[in-house]
C-alpha cells in the first residue's frame, strides 16, 4: 500500500482535505484505489481469479457431463469460490493496509496529513472491499455458461451479491481490526489468515447433530455457504432458510462496529507483535 | 456310555433342531419372490463415457400366487477389478417400486444409465420383496447382468463451456492491459 504522496498533497491542500465531510476519505480511497487497480496487484488477482474459474468451469462442465456433479452443485461451486477468493483477498488487503505502512515507516506520515485517522482506515477498506464488485462480475459469464435455466442464475447471483457482501464486510473490517493493533505485517498476515481458514474449515466438513448445526448457523462462512447450497441446489425459497443470514450479517455489523471503534485507537506503534 | 440325564440333553437339542428346521422351513414357504424370473432387454452395451441408454426389466411371476409388493433395484459392480463404481453416478433413479403382480402376469420397468467412467461394469436388476415381507433368508430375484464395456471418450467443449473459459480470462487481461496503455498515453 502507498501512503499519500506530495503530489496528493498539492493537489488536494490540507485545508480542501480536512473541509467537508469526507474530503480525506476521498483522497485517501482514490489513492487507495489507484494504488490497486493500476499497479499489478489488483490486475493480476482477477486475472489469476479468472484463469481459476475458467479451470474449474471446465473440470465442472466435463464431470457435469458425465452426470458425477449436478448442474446445480457446479453452480453453487463457481459461485461459492468467487465468494470464498473475494473474501480472501479483502481480508488480506486490509490485514495489510495499516501494519503494512507501520512496517515500511509511511504510517507517520500519513497520521500527520490533516484526515481524520477513522477517515484514513475508512479509506483504505473501501479500497479493499472494491475486489468483491469485481471478483462477482468476473464469475458472471461462468455462472451464466453452467446455468440451465434462469432461475438457478438468479438465485446464484443475488445469493452470491447478498451473502457475500456481509461476508467481505466482516471479513474485511476484521483484516483491519488485526492491523490497528499489530506491530508488524507478518503477525496481522498471519492472524487474519488463521482466523479466516478456522471459519473456511468447517464448510468442508460434514456436520451433523446438534453441535454441528450450532457450528452451522454459528459461524458466518459455514451459515453463508449453506444458505447458498439451499437456494442455489435444493431450490428453497429465500424465506426458508432467511435464519442462516443472522450470522454473516451479526458478523459484519459486530466487526465492522469494532474495526471503526478501534480507528479511534490507531497509533503509530502497534499494541503487539513489535 | 450316556447317562439318562445325557440321553435327556441330547433329546432336547434334537427338539429343539427340529424345530428350528420346520421354522426356517415356514418362513421360506411364502416367500414367492424365487419364482419370479427377471429378464433384461440388453445382454450387452458398448458406450464411451458420458453416453447414455436406456434398457427395460421385465418381472414375470411364475409363481401360483399373487406376489407381494415388490421393489426392483439397479446395481452395478466392476468386473475388471479395476473400475470405481459409485451407482448413483451411473444411474439417478436405481429404486422402483413394482406393484403386485398376479399369476401369469409380468412387470417393466425402464432404466436409464449413464456410462460415466472407462472399463468393464456390470449392471443388473434385483427384485426383492418390500417391508414388512422382507425377511433376512428371503431369496431374492436377480436378472442376467448387462455387460457394459466403456471406452474413454474426452469432449473438448464440455457443455459449451470451452469459447467461455477461454475468452473471459483474455478479456479481463486486454481490460486491464488497455487500461495501462492508456494511462501511459495520458
Amino acid at each position: 500500500m502507498t501512503t499519500l504522496t506530495p503530489e496528493d498533497v498539492r493537489r488536494e491542500p490540507a485545508s480542501q482535505l480536512a473541509a467537508g465531510v469526507g474530503g480525506g476519505l476521498l483522497v485517501i480511497a482514490g489513492q487507495e484505489l489507484r494504488d490497486i487497480w493500476l499497479s499489478a496487484r489488483g490486475p493480476a488477482i482477477v486475472i489469476g481469479t479468472s484463469l481459476l474459474l475458467s479451470l474449474l468451469t471446465y473440470l465442472a462442465a466435463s464431470n457435469e457431463e458425465l452426470n458425477i456433479i449436478d448442474q446445480r452443485d457446479t453452480v453453487n461451486l463457481v459461485s461459492q469460490i468467487a465468494m470464498a477468493l473475494a473474501v480472501g483477498v479483502s481480508l488480506l488487503f486490509t490485514a495489510d493496509c495499516l501494519s503494512g505502512e507501520r512496517e515500511r515507516e509511511t504510517l507517520e506520515s500519513m497520521l500527520v496529513t490533516p484526515v481524520p485517522r477513522r477517515q484514513i482506515a475508512l479509506g483504505k477498506y473501501m479500497a479493499a472491499v472494491s475486489m468483491w464488485p469485481v471478483l462477482l462480475l468476473v464469475a458472471v459469464p461462468y455462472i451464466w455458461v453452467l446455468r440451465e435455466g434462469e432461475g438457478v442464475f438468479a438465485d446464484a447471483m443475488l445469493g452470491a451479491l447478498v451473502v457475500g457482501t456481509l461476508l467481505v464486510i466482516g471479513f474485511a473490517s476484521l483484516g483491519l481490526l488485526v492491523s490497528i493493533f499489530s506491530g508488524s505485517n507478518r503477525l496481522s498476515l498471519a492472524v487474519a489468515f488463521f482466523i479466516f481458514v478456522l471459519l473456511l474449515a468447517p464448510t468442508q466438513l460434514p456436520l451433523g447433530g446438534w453441535f454441528g448445526d450450532a457450528i452451522t448457523q454459528i459461524n458466518p462462512m459455514t451459515a453463508g455457504s449453506t444458505f447458498l447450497h439451499r437456494v442455489i441446489v435444493k431450490e428453497h425459497g429465500w424465506g426458508e432458510d432467511l435464519d442462516l443470514l443472522i450470522a454473516p450479517a451479526v458478523w459484519a455489523i459486530v466487526v465492522t462496529a469494532a474495526a471503526f471503534i478501534a480507528t479511534g485507537r490507531l497509533r503509530l506503534q502497534g499494541s503487539f507483535g513489535r | 456310555m450316556i447317562s439318562r440325564g445325557g440321553l435327556a440333553v441330547v433329546a432336547m437339542v434334537a427338539l429343539v433342531a427340529s424345530v428350528g428346521a420346520n421354522r426356517q422351513a415356514a418362513a421360506r414357504e411364502p416367500m414367492a419372490a424365487g419364482e419370479l424370473t427377471v429378464a433384461v432387454s440388453k445382454s450387452q452395451v458398448s458406450a464411451v463415457t458420458g453416453d447414455s441408454f436406456t434398457f427395460t426389466s421385465e418381472i414375470r411371476n411364475a409363481g401360483s400366487e399373487a406376489t407381494r409388493q415388490l421393489i426392483a433395484n439397479l446395481a452395478f459392480v466392476a468386473i475388471d477389478g479395476g473400475t470405481y463404481v459409485d451407482p448413483e453416478d451411473w444411474s439417478a433413479e436405481r429404486t422402483q417400486a413394482v406393484a403386485p403382480i398376479a399369476v401369469g402376469a409380468t412387470a417393466s420397468q425402464t432404466w436409464t444409465v449413464k456410462t460415466v467412467l472407462q472399463g468393464d461394469v456390470a449392471a443388473y436388476v434385483v427384485v426383492l420383496p418390500a417391508p414388512p415381507a422382507l425377511a433376512a433368508d428371503s431369496p431374492l430375484a436377480v436378472s442376467p447382468a448387462i455387460q457394459m464395456h466403456v471406452e474413454e471418450h474426452r469432449a473438448l467443449n464440455p457443455g459449451g463451456v470451452l469459447p467461455t473459459v477461454l475468452v473471459v480470462p483474455v478479456v479481463v487481461l486486454l481490460v486491464f492491459g488497455g487500461m495501462r496503455v492508456v494511462r501511459r498515453l495520458v
